[in-house]
Order: structure tokens, then C-alpha cells, then sequence
């Protein structure tokens, strides 16, 4: 059992890999100006989290004592001297975040949730770079929070705020620097029963968004009725400051129901119109999304179909479609969309072009994130 | 309300028999057209052989001991079967469990209709909450419980397993039920006929030969839910991982909680009962399918090492259930733990790549 002491920032200890960079490693980085993290499982069945060069190429890891999910970057370093940080928290039900430098992979510490809360995978940072904001389940009553950690004091929790729902998942802080995004996916999980849905009959998704200074909730926006078996769990902010959201749906019968979805101040939430035969191409259930500001493009993944595709933010009906074998973690940079799959890194200048591609005998998990210099 | 009409046209005490005889019949057509319009294409063996020797027989059997179950419930509630009605409704709420525990994992088709699945068993119950809703219906004597059309509009926490079990061996239960003119009895009997109904229309679903089982044999690219031969069969293996999955998460982990009320119909001391019929009816599964006649090579004694860990399973939990609950050891229930993982091992990494099939996408695996 955890207690207050205990959480507040344990050194990491007794990791298989050895963390840190080899001569080679240093050289690989210092040839780009972009690099990537994203958490793993080795094929023996052990996880950790990997630093990748421009190209893919592994060039860090370090172990974790429970599977990682997302990783996210610092906006700004705490200090002019200091190096840039991230984290990448465990995925539900797992309690254990560590964070590290994502340019050297070197590990700063973990720290873990409270009792009886655990983390869902992923986090925000404010712009500053101080406070940390990580969706957390309180599961005793079934409702999400938002924990509160402070990067200037090795991560200690200094409070939590409810995340206006029910089994939040990507939580975003906004353009303004003033109000977090949470996508409440609506799904309840308690640890007594693992990873298994609880409440799929009833359950109610939403997008919510908490003023930052006050913690207060600000706005919650429901699923429409008819769209309720969609769990909305990622999302991105585009250059004009609309939300894109990605779901993965829940219906037992497996009814085609629209998977990415728009949010924008003016008109509300609403799905992104394609093909009903285009939306069953992802077999119901998205992985990730980015968004490539440089082209003002996102893309989406889907594992279980096999697919990615990509649309412009001005026009997301024209979709392009491209199949790529168990496609997940996916990035963008100046240089394109980059994707993980499996153990495959690869990199496009557009939809198809490929400018990159390594392999590893890494099994990658559902992110990618870029880090850039 | 569905089931009207069947209800309205047979006799009081007579309809669930009546029902049950005229089931039996549409089945039995049912079932012939089906073969003979599904064997004129080219079809996924496997899937034809579980469909035709598993999963039709099995809901077939779960639609007796529903049917006997209601009438067991019946006896029960008259005056002169009522002492020994409720040992033989006892029984009958046995043999459903297993006989709903063989087949529970076939999420897909019928019994993904119409929160079907959760009206037939609503579990996990975090918190009591569907259980305190029927005390609550117990105590208040809602009459609304006792008619199967209101019954059926209520929370799905009514409707099922879980219901019935606590009306038939929760606290002063035998009490309870055994009092002329019985509330509770009438409750446990609207649950029992509700039950019957809609594992009949499960059962009919599946015979139909313009149901589910035409989607499933008849891959396609129109077909939208499987477009390929491999994307049909590789459903048979997915159904297997995703069971042992969630036996995981929601049998083994509340047994293995140190709160002994946690376990699944722990009431009824059929824990391990539905446990061992979850992992039979996995095993059958695959056994029917064929799919073990087609390893060849290096992965030839793939079936032997998948049929010996069932087995440990099924050894273990059978010692368990000859020492009573007080002798058990936590041991056991590991071992069981650890089988069930190398079992979710074998068929997913190395069954299923063995046959170029796909043991999918766990849901609960996603995130």
C-alpha cells in the first residue's frame, strides 16, 4: 500500500536496462534536430520505455515495472541550465509514472498515484513546465480525477480535481495555456476485476475542460445519445484551436458508428462525416491521432484494422487510406508523420512517401512522441 | 415485448411447456434449412462444425434448463409441490449455471442483442448495485417485478443469474419462499420465465439460417462483418482469447480475493462449478473446430500442450471442489491463474499464428 511519503518521488531502482545513452547513441541523436519516445514490451514479456533518433533507431531504454502508455514532453525546461523532461505514466490499472530526460533517456525518478487511484496512461503539462496533470481513476466511486504533480519538487501530488467524468483517458492542455481537455471515455474499470468494462450499458462519454488556475470545471460536453457506445480516449488541438477526437466503439453489436469527431468553440461537438464504409475500415476502434501542424493534416491509427489514414483539418472528407500491419504509435514533426508498429518505425513525407524506416525487437506500445530541439 | 404473443397463446400453467415443444420444432426446421442453404457455398469449415456441434447444442441445453428451471419455479409456488420444488429448483438454477457457463463467452450475434448478455448475467456488479435494487423490490413488495413485460423494462439487474440466485439461496431465502402465496417466489418465477424466454430466442437465433450463423459462414466482401475465410475462423480464436481474458479479470481475480463473497454465485457455492464449465466449454470449442488437425510441422504437438494445460486447469479445480471451501489453499487458484495465462499464450502467440489466423484485437487489451 502506498502512503503519502512513499509516492512523493522514489529514486528508480533496480531496472534491468541499463538507462542512459552509449557513444553511439549520443552521435545518433546529435545528427537530428527531432527524436522520439514511446513505451515497449520486449518479446521475453518486460516493459520499458525507448528513446528512438530521427530515423527510429533505438537509441535509449529504460525499464518499467509496469506497461507504459504515453509519454509526454515538458513544453519548457524548468531552468535555462536544465534539460528537457518527460514522462510516461503507466496504462490502467498501473500506479507507477517515471520521468526521464527524452533526449538522453536518462532517468530523473518514479513516482507513483496515491492509494486507491491509478493512472490511465496519460498526462499534461502546463506551459510552464511545473505542474504536472495526469487522469487518474478514483475507483472506489467510480468517478475520474485529474492529479496534480508538481515537476519542480520530484513530482509530489499536490491535490486532484474530478475530470467531469467517468474514465478519463487523454487529457490535453490547450493553445491558451488556461483550460485542460479531458476525453472521459466513460468506461468504469475497478482493479478487483483487472481490465474488464463494468458499466458498457450505461456508460456515458463526454469532453470536458477544467479551468487550469482554479481547477474548477468549465465545460462538459456530451456524446450525442446516439453516440454514446463511442468512448472518445484521444485527441489533438489543431492550429485554429478546434478539438479532433478519436473513440473506439463499444457497441456489443458492432453497429457502425462515427469514430473521429470535431470539437471547435463555435459549433460544438460534432462526428466528422465520411463513408459509412470508411468508418468500418477501423474495425471500430482508433489507437492514436496527430496532428501535423506544418501541413495542418491529422492522422489516425488503427491496430486492429491494419489501417492508417490522414485528412486535412480544412477538409476532413477527403480521407487517404493506407494499410500498414498492426499500425499504432504515430508522431508528427517538420518531417511528416512518423508511425510505430510492432517493432517498425517508419516516417512519411506524405501519406505514402517513405523517408525512414527501422526495425527493432521491440513490441511497441499504442504512442509515439516526437521530442524537438 | 417480444415474447408476447408466444406467452398470450399457451395456457397458464401449460405455455413454458408449450413454448419449450414448439422451440424444439422451429429448431429443428430452423436448423435443417440452414444446412442445406449454407452447404451449396464454400465455407469456413471450422466455423460450420462449432456452429453445428457447439454452439447450437449448447444453447439448445441452456434453453432446456431455463425452461425446466421456470417450471421448477412453478412447483415451487403451489401449494402442493412447495417443499419439494424448492429442492429441485435448486438444482435447476445448478444446471443453468453450467449449462450458461459452457456457452457465456459467445459474445457476438444473438447474445450481443439487446444487452442480452447482461440480462442473462449482469456481472461484474461493482458495488452491490444491481443487487441492491432487487432486495429493494423484495422488500417493498414492487408488484412490478412480477409481471415478465414490466420486468423487462427494468434494469437488467433483474432479469438474470444473478436475481434469481439471490432469490433462490440468499439470506432466509427457504423462508421466504416456502410461505403461502410467496412474494418472493412469484418474483423468483417472473426472473425464471423471463430467463427461459429469452434463452429460447437466443437458441432460435442462432438455428436461423438468415441469422448471425449465415454472417459468420458466409465471408465476403459484402459480408461486413467478415470479409475474408481468414477473418471468419480467426473469430473462433479471438472468442477463445478474449474468454480467458476476461475469466481472468472477472472469475479468478474476486475468487482469489480474500473477501469470499466476491465470487461469482458464491450463493449458490457454484463458483467453481461455472469455472469448470467455462474452461470445458473453451475446450470443446476448439476441439470441434478441427483446427488441431491442421498443425503440421514444428507446430504439430501445439494441440497435445493446449489440451494437457486445459486439463491441469480442469484437475485443479476439481481437487479443489472435493476439499470444500475451508481446505482450499490460495495455491490452487494460482496454479489455475497461471494455466489460464500459458493457455491465453498458446492460443494467441502460437495457435493461432500456427494456422495464419489472427487471435484479434483484445478488447481488453486496447486502450
Amino acid at each position: 500500500v502506498l502512503t503519502l511519503d512513499r509516492r512523493s518521488f522514489c529514486a528508480a531502482s533496480g531496472t534491468v536496462f541499463v538507462a542512459g545513452l552509449s557513444p553511439i547513441g549520443v552521435a545518433a541523436l546529435e545528427q537530428g534536430d527531432v527524436s522520439f519516445v514511446s513505451a515497449f514490451r520486449t518479446r521475453g514479456g518486460a516493459f520499458g520505455v525507448a528513446v528512438q533518433g530521427q530515423d527510429g533507431h533505438v537509441i535509449s531504454k529504460t525499464a518499467l515495472p509496469q506497461r507504459g502508455h504515453d509519454v509526454v514532453v515538458s513544453p519548457a525546461p524548468l531552468s535555462e541550465h536544465s534539460a528537457p523532461i518527460a514522462v510516461v505514466f503507466a496504462r490502467r490499472p498501473g500506479t507507477v509514472a517515471l520521468a526521464f530526460e527524452p533526449t538522453s533517456g536518462k532517468q530523473i525518478g518514479l513516482f507513483s498515484t496515491p492509494e486507491k487511484r491509478h493512472f490511465y496512461g496519460h498526462g499534461a503539462f502546463s506551459l510552464d513546465g511545473k505542474l504536472l496533470f495526469a487522469t487518474e481513476n478514483d475507483y472506489e466511486r467510480g468517478q475520474g480525477v485529474v492529479g496534480v504533480y508538481d515537476a519542480t519538487n520530484g513530482f509530489d501530488r499536490l491535490g486532484e480535481f474530478g475530470s467531469g467524468g467517468v474514465g478519463p483517458h487523454e487529457i490535453l492542455m490547450l493553445n491558451d495555456g488556461c483550460s485542460l481537455a479531458i476525453a472521459n471515455g466513460g468506461i468504469e474499470t475497478h482493479p478487483d476485476f483487472g481490465r474488464a468494462k463494468l458499466n458498457l450499458m450505461t456508460m456515458q462519454p463526454n469532453l470536458s475542460f477544467v479551468d487550469v488556475d482554479s481547477g474548477t470545471l468549465a465545460n462538459v460536453v456530451p456524446m450525442p445519445k446516439q453516440s454514446c457506445k463511442v468512448s472518445i480516449r484521444h485527441m489533438v488541438q489543431d492550429t485554429r484551436g478546434a478539438l479532433w477526437l478519436a473513440g473506439q466503439n463499444e457497441d456489443a453489436e458492432l453497429r457502425s458508428m462515427p469514430l473521429v469527431w470535431k470539437w471547435s468553440e463555435n459549433s460544438g461537438l460534432s462526428a466528422v462525416e465520411v463513408e459509412e464504409r470508411q468508418t468500418d475500415a477501423f474495425g471500430g476502434y482508433i489507437g492514436s491521432i496527430a496532428y501535423d501542424r506544418w501541413r495542418d493534416v491529422i492522422s489516425v491509427t488503427s491496430p486492429k484494422s491494419h489501417v492508417r489514414a490522414e485528412f486535412s483539418a480544412q477538409n476532413p472528407k477527403a480521407v487517404r487510406f493506407v494499410t500498414q500491419e498492426k499500425v499504432c504509435g504515430v508522431a508528427a514533426s517538420k518531417y511528416g508523420f512518423s508511425y510505430n508498429s510492432l517493432g517498425s518505425f517508419s516516417q512519411f513525407a506524405d501519406s505514402t512517401t517513405i523517408t525512414s524506416e527501422s526495425t527493432s525487437d521491440l513490441i511497441w506500445d499504442n504512442h509515439l512522441t516526437a521530442v524537438m530541439r | 415485448m417480444p415474447f408476447g404473443t408466444d406467452v398470450a397463446v399457451c395456457g397458464k400453467r401449460l405455455r413454458l411447456l408449450c413454448l419449450f415443444f414448439s422451440v424444439l420444432i422451429i429448431t429443428a426446421i430452423a436448423s435443417d434449412n440452414a444446412r442445406s442453404q449454407t452447404s451449396l457455398n464454400s465455407q469456413p469449415d471450422s466455423v460450420l462444425r462449432v456452429l453445428e456441434a457447439f454452439v447450437r447444442p449448447g444453447f439448445d441445453v441452456l434453453s432446456r434448463r431455463a425452461n425446466e428451471m421456470a417450471l421448477a419455479m412453478d412447483t415451487v409456488c403451489s401449494d402442493e409441490g412447495r417443499a419439494r420444488g424448492l429442492e429441485w429448483a435448486q438444482a435447476s438454477f445448478r444446471g443453468m449455471v453450467v449449462a450458461w457457463s459452457r456457452v457465456e463467452f459467445l459474445r457476438i450475434g444473438p447474445l450481443a442483442r439487446n444487452n442480452r448478455l447482461e440480462r442473462m448475467l449482469f456481472w461484474p456488479d461493482r458495488r452491490g448495485r444491481g443487487l441492491r435494487q432487487v432486495r429493494r423490490a423484495l422488500a417493498s413488495e414492487d408488484t412490478t417485478v412480477l409481471d415478465i413485460e414490466t420486468l423487462d423494462r427494468k434494469s437488467v439487474a433483474f432479469q438474470g443469474l444473478g436475481a434469481l440466485e439471490y432469490l433462490l439461496f440468499g439470506e432466509i431465502a427457504k423462508t421466504d419462499l416456502l410461505k403461502p402465496s410467496s412474494f418472493r417466489c412469484r418474483f423468483a418465477t417472473t426472473v425464471a420465465r423471463g430467463m427461459a424466454l429469452r434463452a429460447d430466442a437466443i437458441s432460435n437465433d442462432w438455428n436461423r439460417a438468415d441469422g448471425f450463423s449465415r454472417i459468420w459462414l458466409n465471408p465476403g466482401s459484402e459480408n461486413e462483418r467478415f470479409r475474408t475465410m481468414n477473418e471468419a475462423e480467426s473469430a473462433l480464436i479471438s472468442i477463445i482469447s478474449n474468454a480467458l481474458s476476461l475469466m481472468q479479470d472477472t472469475r479468478l481475480r474476486p475468487l482469489a480475493s480474500s473477501n469470499a463473497k466476491a465470487a461469482l454465485f458464491w450463493r449458490s457455492s457454484q463458483s467453481l462449478a461455472s469455472l469448470s464449465a467455462n474452461i470445458v466449454g473453451l475446450r470443446d470449442q476448439l476441439r470441434i473446430s478441427g483446427l488441431y488437425d491442421r498443425l503440421t510441422g514444428e507446430a504439430a504437438g501445439l494441440d497435445a500442450t493446449i489440451e494437457f494445460e486445459f486439463a491441469n486447469a480442469l484437475r485443479t479445480i476439481a481437487r479443489m471442489q472435493s476439499v470444500g471451501p475451508q481446505n482450499r489453499g490460495s495455491k490452487d487458484l494460482d496454479y489455475i491463474t497461471i494455466v489460464v495465462t500459458s493457455l491465453q499464450d498458446l492460443i494467441g502467440n502460437e495457435l493461432a499464428p500456427a494456422l495464419q489466423l489472427s487471435a484479434g484485437f483484445s478488447p481488453t487489451d486496447g486502450d
